[in-house]
């Protein structure tokens, strides 16, 4: 390994992380023009993917910002910060992403074992599998299963309108940053003042949230089987479905779930050949075809930032949680505003603005109608279905 | 502002969005461009291509074609949920020497520029 690559992929992965909007693929394709060894730049972007499933973490708890596959860590991730357990927060997801790299490592034999089997049996079953998450997600809202139908039809026709038609420069950013933080924003801004301060004891104890941990692996060896968008976001919603998870469990999930992802894409690269992200793509890419040997390998430059970007986020997330309880709230959201709108018009333009207009009504009226934020994700879940039926 | 005066404000911009992103996806026209002249620059853009197919090959349900036109040559992808539904041409069925027009958006995948068709009208004879 290259300690020199791997330290440049865990700053890459560090400003990708906590800049969101500011995609690794992005970073991936920099990175390519650069005049570097295939070899240093491989390394370099495999620590980089594991540090960014990490970082992104951060953002998604303290800013309320989301990436694709750490959406649905943002809900309970503010609702916790709310509580003034910001920093409880962010240690449960340190704690989380560090079993998860763990577990995900053990494992990462048995996945290689285990794609080429499941992946041909699996496609078939996507279309049911979805159609059933989503009648269960409408149904468990009870008498107000209207109003979650409701929320979670229209988040599909703009997941359609959105992913399926060519209008839409990069639609991820604008319509997780309109769904998710402009309208956590809006309507926080609402209670304005400041925010809740923030408790100093946010210790994690180690069987607490293992189960969930090992959970968020089982689930994340599932997301990279199935070939849908956001897969990850998807299976911690069905898992929170059939299981009870209160907000901190949801957040130990979730982040389990983003990290061993990030791990298991290179066990799918080397064993179906699937790469599930984009950076990944590019590594198998640099190496050459027949560098699939070597993908574990890389995997283990993907873990070895991961580690390190969990011990550095508990680190960072302990200054985060003091900045934020002195924080005046109307200026923090008032900046973090400015910069999504001006981020969607750089990532998306002006039909990115539109997306992210309409996805912040669709934001707002999940919890006005007192339904679960969780409905929007009808904007991936619909147009996989779609895919799905051939429609 | 009451909390049902927002959710009402909050429903009609999602209502109004949706009308407007719906019109826009019927609006929008691919620009017609030539392949020898597509780039890096262009990913994202909506073009429409055209050319003889040299090669085509279908993997998992998906349709992969190389498409020429004079000296330069790009892959058009067809992922399965649209290629099942193309109307007018079989993406199953073509075969080299074809003369086939694609319309879709740009992408870069693996370092190569690639059209991704998106809509059942996105190929022709």
């Amino acid at each position: 390994m290259e300690p020199a690559a791997i330290a440049l992929g865990m700053l890459l992965g560090l400003f990708a992380g906590l800049l969101p909007g500011v995609h690794a693929n992005t970073i991936a394709e920099a990175l390519r023009g650069l005049p570097l060894e295939s070899e240093f730049a491989a390394f370099a972007l495999a620590s980089m993917v594991g540090a960014h499933a990490v970082f992104e973490l951060l953002p998604a708890i303290f800013l309320f910002i989301p990436d694709s596959s750490s959406v649905v860590a943002v809900l309970p991730g503010h609702r916790l910060l709310l509580e003034g357990k910001g920093r409880r927060a962010l240690n449960i997801a340190a704690f989380s992403a560090l079993a998860a790299v763990i577990l995900s490592v053990l494992a990462f034999p048995l996945a290689l074992a285990f794609y080429p089997v499941a992946y041909a049996l699996t496609k078939p079953l996507v279309f049911p599998m979805l159609a059933l998450l989503s009648i269960t997600l409408v149904a468990s809202e009870g008498r107000r299963a209207p109003a979650a139908l409701l929320v979670f039809s229209l988040s599909g026709l703009l997941g359609v309108l959105a992913l399926e038609t060519p209008i839409v420069r990069e639609p991820l950013f604008p319509a997780f940053a309109g769904m998710f933080a402009c309208a956590s924003l809006l309507l926080s801004a609402r209670q304005g003042g400041r925010m809740p301060e923030q408790e100093k004891d946010g210790e994690v104890g180690f069987w607490e949230f293992l189960p969930f941990a090992a959970l968020g692996v089982l689930l994340g060896l599932l997301a990279d089987l199935l070939p849908a968008i956001g897969s990850a976001a998807q299976m911690a919603t069905l898992a929170s479905l059939f299981l009870f998870m209160n907000a901190e469990v949801f957040l130990a999930t979730t982040s389990a779930v983003a990290v061993s992802h990030v791990v298991f894409a290179f066990a799918t690269t080397a064993s179906i050949g699937k790469a599930r992200i984009g950076s990944i793509a590019v590594i198998q890419e640099l190496i050459g075809r027949g560098g699939a040997a070597q993908l574990p390998v890389y995997a283990g430059a993907a873990v070895v930032a991961a580690l390190v970007a969990v011990g550095l986020m508990a680190l960072l997330g302990k200054e985060s949680a003091e900045v934020v309880s002195r924080a005046d709230a109307r200026k923090i959201n008032l900046a973090i505003m400015a910069y999504l709108v001006a981020m969607a018009w750089v990532v998306s333009g002006g039909t990115g603005l539109l997306l992210m207009a309409t996805a912040t009504g669709l934001g707002l009226l999940a919890p006005l109608l007192g339904v679960r934020r969780t409905h929007l994700m009808g904007f991936l879940i619909l147009p996989t279905m779609s895919y799905y039926a051939g429609v | 502002m009451r909390e049902n005066h927002i959710a009402v404000v909050a429903f009609a911009l999602a209502l109004a969005g949706l009308v407007l992103l719906y019109w826009l996806s019927h609006t929008a026209r691919p620009e017609r461009v030539s392949i020898a002249s597509l780039g890096s620059d262009d990913v994202g853009r909506f073009v429409e291509v055209s050319g003889f197919v040299r090669k085509a090959s279908a993997r998992d349900g998906n349709v992969f074609i190389e498409l020429c036109g004079g000296e330069a040559c790009v892959n058009v992808v067809v992922f399965e949920g649209t290629a099942r539904r193309v109307r007018g041409v079989n993406a199953y069925a073509l075969q080299p020497g074809d003369y086939l027009v694609a319309r879709g958006v740009v992408r870069e995948f693996n370092w190569e520029i690639e059209i991704v068709v998106l809509s059942s009208d996105g190929l022709a004879r």
